[in-house]
């Protein structure tokens, strides 16, 4: 096994002539990404020889195959309102954790969203909550900004770096993005449609396309679905007609990368849960049981096409295999949690969780006998079920016992 | 599978064409909404929406809307896009230039540009529903064309309330099939009638504004031999309408279909015939019944119980002709109401296809017809039942099933025995009924003079 099976990426505008593709040496696949009128419109990947070249009538076949729909899609989508109406004010809040590194890109995409033009004032507000810092780079590399806010939180967990983004941010929207992201130039327009869609929105999603394609473990993770959900647009409620345990399946409404919330909403809900998404032991949940109590507080959920960021998968299969135990981990930490929070939901967190683990164990089964219908290898299947068996063994009490301590250390 | 809409829920039928408007729903009394989008009468998809998901602004509505046509636009587009170009990169650009609406427009006047020169008739068969008929004729009567024969077949009548019925509606003929079974008073039908092209419904559809147009326009070409349209709920009102709908439909989906011997072909043991279309919603060329063979009377509501359509389609297809199914074609369809009638239908329903199996069987051969009666059916019924443990109100319905299908299982052999049956080897009815047509008088003899003219758009 090769860790190395690099993806060559691609953009296409579909208005335009195709162009002719060479597939460089050493890289196996084509990463696809559509565009028209310079907004994402769609992303697929497809096999290819190295050293290949792909004509453009070839080209042309994979996109209509694959593609066409999305170019439908795009078409028959309403134009954006023209003119400038009422601009809601924005707050963007980027949580960290000593990564300078993979915070200067993501900064270095918004800034030319916050300033269409040279003189203007800014869009939106940027606010980078340093989590329990351990030196001063994040710091440095936010007040070397344009315009952008820094704020400390020190109490480590990335749930207590958002409730705080919350309480310091000063827009009627809050959006978060990861530090490993970086935005697409159009993601700004497609909140802005989204919110003019949906006056009463109370969280808005959007696809998270891959940044990069360059090893074995980042292709895989788009094999097993990543962080895509596909470019349809959709406005969930707590009520959806043929899923029986909607909305406990709470992953497919989008990811904790991408998410934008009315902050006054999430007063009301109380906040993110800072027992899940606490970083080591229990990395994850976060998103999908704030997903869920939109959801169950009769708010509605819309997930925008056009709202796209660009997420860092992890590049090495160590961490590839950590992110798998994160995943079961953290949907049955999540599903446990709301089993006894959410009492009138019960049955419907029951099935799910039950779903889950027959899903799990299939998938599992089926990468053993090499019958799986994605490329998946059973180690990583094997971490995901295994997640899913510890999370549901009480792993959210124990959290939460971890977190009161850490409440309890920094209240002194 | 298991999943079913909250009743009662509304139907609605939404033209795309015109502007949208923000979708609400007026009477509190409903759970869920229904929408079956339409472009230009071709239907292209559809959605269920909780009451709750409700109120929708039209810009959300659309939303909903692009992604439940999406698929079936998408096909139709592309199927007409397939034609290579001369530049290299052109389908890719053509496709994104396109503007979805007007092209689809286009594609729709296209095909009703597509004239038929046969003269029709509509042979609706009843069983002492008067209301119901009553309700079918007058919708009938508002796309009404003087040139199309419309004949009511009254079958073993016990009252004369369906005559009574039949009489207010002067365009109408009204014959009688005495002896009970669906099969029976088809093919009475079918001998009553003048027309090239003989369109079947029931008297529990409501027919759609370009209906017939739609279904009867294949026939231009003259492999086609039977055309089959679109069924979607008339209404949902109680929970067994919505189990019916979700659990045994008769949407066979947005696309059209063309279904020949290849097809039939590709299947070498069990060919699936009754995803071909519905009994209610389908128009047979009256020459293919002398290739193939009338409708098999031992099948079908009132003897089987029903599957004496998807019997046919067989014959047709194995004798070489084209069916075809025609979404464009929708009507609407009252499913029964009350668990009863719903019980008693899946027991009629699961008799049937059992004993239709066994009727293809013995006719065409074929080792699959038996593994799905023996095995796959069965099965498939015990895992349905076995969901019935979590949701116990829904047991009778899988029960009926299962009683059913084993019912049918011993079905043809009652029949054997008492030697009512009009032939089995052979295909049934051809000689007979040929021979019993000479002594037959149609039943009001003058009233036909008008049918048989030539319909043109």
């Amino acid at each position: 096994m090769t860790n190395e099976t690099p993806f060559y990426k691609i953009w296409i505008d579909v208005s335009e002539p195709l162009p002719s593709v060479e597939v460089p040496a050493g890289h196996y696949g084509l990463g696809i990404f559509l565009r028209r009128n310079a907004e994402p419109i769609g992303y697929f990947r497809a096999k290819a020889v190295p050293g290949s070249i792909f004509t453009p009538r070839q080209l042309g076949e994979i996109v209509m195959d694959r593609g066409a729909r999305d170019i439908l899609r795009a078409a028959l989508r309403t134009p954006q309102p023209a003119g400038p109406a009422e601009r809601p004010s924005v707050t963007v809040a980027i949580c960290t954790k000593d990564r300078a590194w993979s915070l200067e890109p993501c900064l270095k995409s918004l800034v030319p969203l916050q300033f269409p033009d040279q003189t203007g004032k800014p869009q939106f507000e940027i606010l980078v909550v340093d989590n329990a810092p351990s030196d001063s780079s994040t710091r440095d590399l936010v007040d070397s900004q344009p315009a952008a806010n820094y704020v400390v939180e020190p109490m480590p967990g990335l749930d207590f770096a958002r409730n705080l983004a919350v309480r310091q941010a000063s827009g009627r929207y809050i959006a978060f993005l990861d530090d490993d992201v970086t935005v697409d130039p159009a993601w700004l327009s497609g909140l802005l449609r989204a919110l003019s869609e949906n006056p009463g929105a109370a969280c808005i999603t959007g696809p998270v396309m891959p940044m990069e394609l360059q090893t074995r473990a980042q292709v895989l993770f788009e094999e097993r679905g990543g962080f895509g959900r596909g470019f349809g647009t959709a406005r969930y409620t707590q009520h959806m007609i043929g899923n029986l345990t909607h909305p406990c399946n709470a992953g497919m409404f989008g990811a904790g990368c991408n998410m934008v919330f009315p902050r006054e909403f999430l007063f009301r809900l109380g906040l993110f849960d800072e027992s899940l998404d606490t970083g080591a032991p229990l990395p994850g949940g976060g998103d999908l049981d704030i997903f869920y109590r939109v959801l169950r507080a009769d708010g509605a959920l819309v997930y925008e096409s056009s709202m796209a960021i660009y997420h860092r998968h992890r590049a090495d299969y160590k961490g590839l295999r950590k992110q798998m135990w994160t995943w079961g981990l953290g949907y049955m930490a999540f599903t446990m949690k709301n089993y006894r929070c959410d009492p009138a939901n019960r049955f419907k967190l029951r099935w799910a969780a039950i779903g889950s683990f027959l899903f799990f164990t299939k998938m599992l089964a089926a990468c053993c006998m090499g019958r799986w219908k994605h490329e998946w290898t059973a180690d990583l299947a094997a971490w995901e079920l295994a997640g899913a068996i510890k999370g549901i063994a009480g792993e959210y009490d124990r959290s939460k016992k971890r977190t009161a301590a850490i409440r309890a250390r920094y209240a002194c | 599978m298991l999943a079913t809409t909250p009743t009662p829920c509304k139907i609605q039928l939404v033209d795309l064409s015109r502007e949208l408007s923000p979708l609400t729903v007026d009477d509190p009394r409903y759970r869920a909404v229904g929408m079956f989008f339409c472009l230009h009468g071709v239907p292209l998809g559809h959605r269920y929406l909780d009451a709750a998901e409700l109120p929708l602004s039209a810009a959300q509505l659309w939303n909903v809307a692009v992604e439940a046509i999406l698929p079936a636009l998408t096909e139709y587009l592309m199927r007409d896009l397939r034609v290579p170009p001369n530049e290299d990169s052109g389908l890719v650009q053509r496709l994104a230039s396109l503007k979805p609406l007007e092209e689809f427009e286009f594609l729709v006047q296209v095909r009703r540009a597509r004239s038929v020169s046969a003269s029709v008739s509509v042979v609706i068969c009843t069983h002492e529903r008067a209301q119901s008929l009553e309700t079918c004729l007058e919708v009938m009567q508002k796309f009404h064309n003087p040139s199309i024969e419309y004949i009511v077949v009254d079958n073993a009548p016990r009252s004369d309330t369906t005559r009574r019925v039949v009489e207010r509606f002067p365009h109408v003929h009204y014959c009688v099939e005495p002896r009970p079974g669906l099969s029976r008073a088809r093919n009475t039908g079918i001998r009553s009638a003048r027309g090239e092209i003989i369109v079947f419904t029931d008297d529990d559809v409501i027919v759609t504004d370009n209906w017939l147009a739609e279904l009867t326009r294949s026939f231009d070409d003259t492999r086609v031999a039977c055309t089959t349209g679109l069924v979607v709920p008339a209404e949902m009102e109680t929970r067994e309408q919505s189990w019916f709908e979700h659990w045994l439909t008769f949407n066979r989906g947005y696309l059209p279909l063309r279904f020949d011997r290849q097809w039939l072909a590709r299947y070498r043991s069990v060919p699936p015939v009754w995803q071909i279309g519905a009994g209610c919603n389908m128009a047979i060329r009256r020459s293919a019944f002398e290739t193939a063979g009338y409708f098999d009377t031992r099948l079908g509501a009132g003897a089987s119980g029903c599957s004496e359509d998807s019997e046919l389609w067989y014959r047709l297809l194995a004798a070489g002709h084209v069916c075809e199914y025609v979404p464009a074609a929708m009507v609407l369809h009252r499913h029964r109401v009350d668990a009863a009638g719903l019980m008693r239908q899946m027991r009629m329903y699961a008799r049937g296809h059992a004993s239709a199996l066994i009727v293809q069987f013995m006719r065409h051969g074929g080792i699959g017809h038996l593994l799905r009666l023996f095995f796959t059916l069965p099965a498939q019924c015990f895992r349905k039942l076995a969901s019935s443990l979590v949701f116990p109100e829904r047991r009778p319905f899988w029960t009926a099933t299962i009683r059913g299908h084993f019912a049918g299982l011993f079905y043809l052999m009652r029949d054997l025995r008492d030697q009512s049956a009009e032939g089995l080897r052979e295909p049934p009815g051809l000689t007979s009924i040929r021979g019993e047509e000479e002594k037959r008088s149609r039943e009001p003899a003058g009233v036909l003079s008008g049918a048989g003219k030539h319909v043109q758009e």
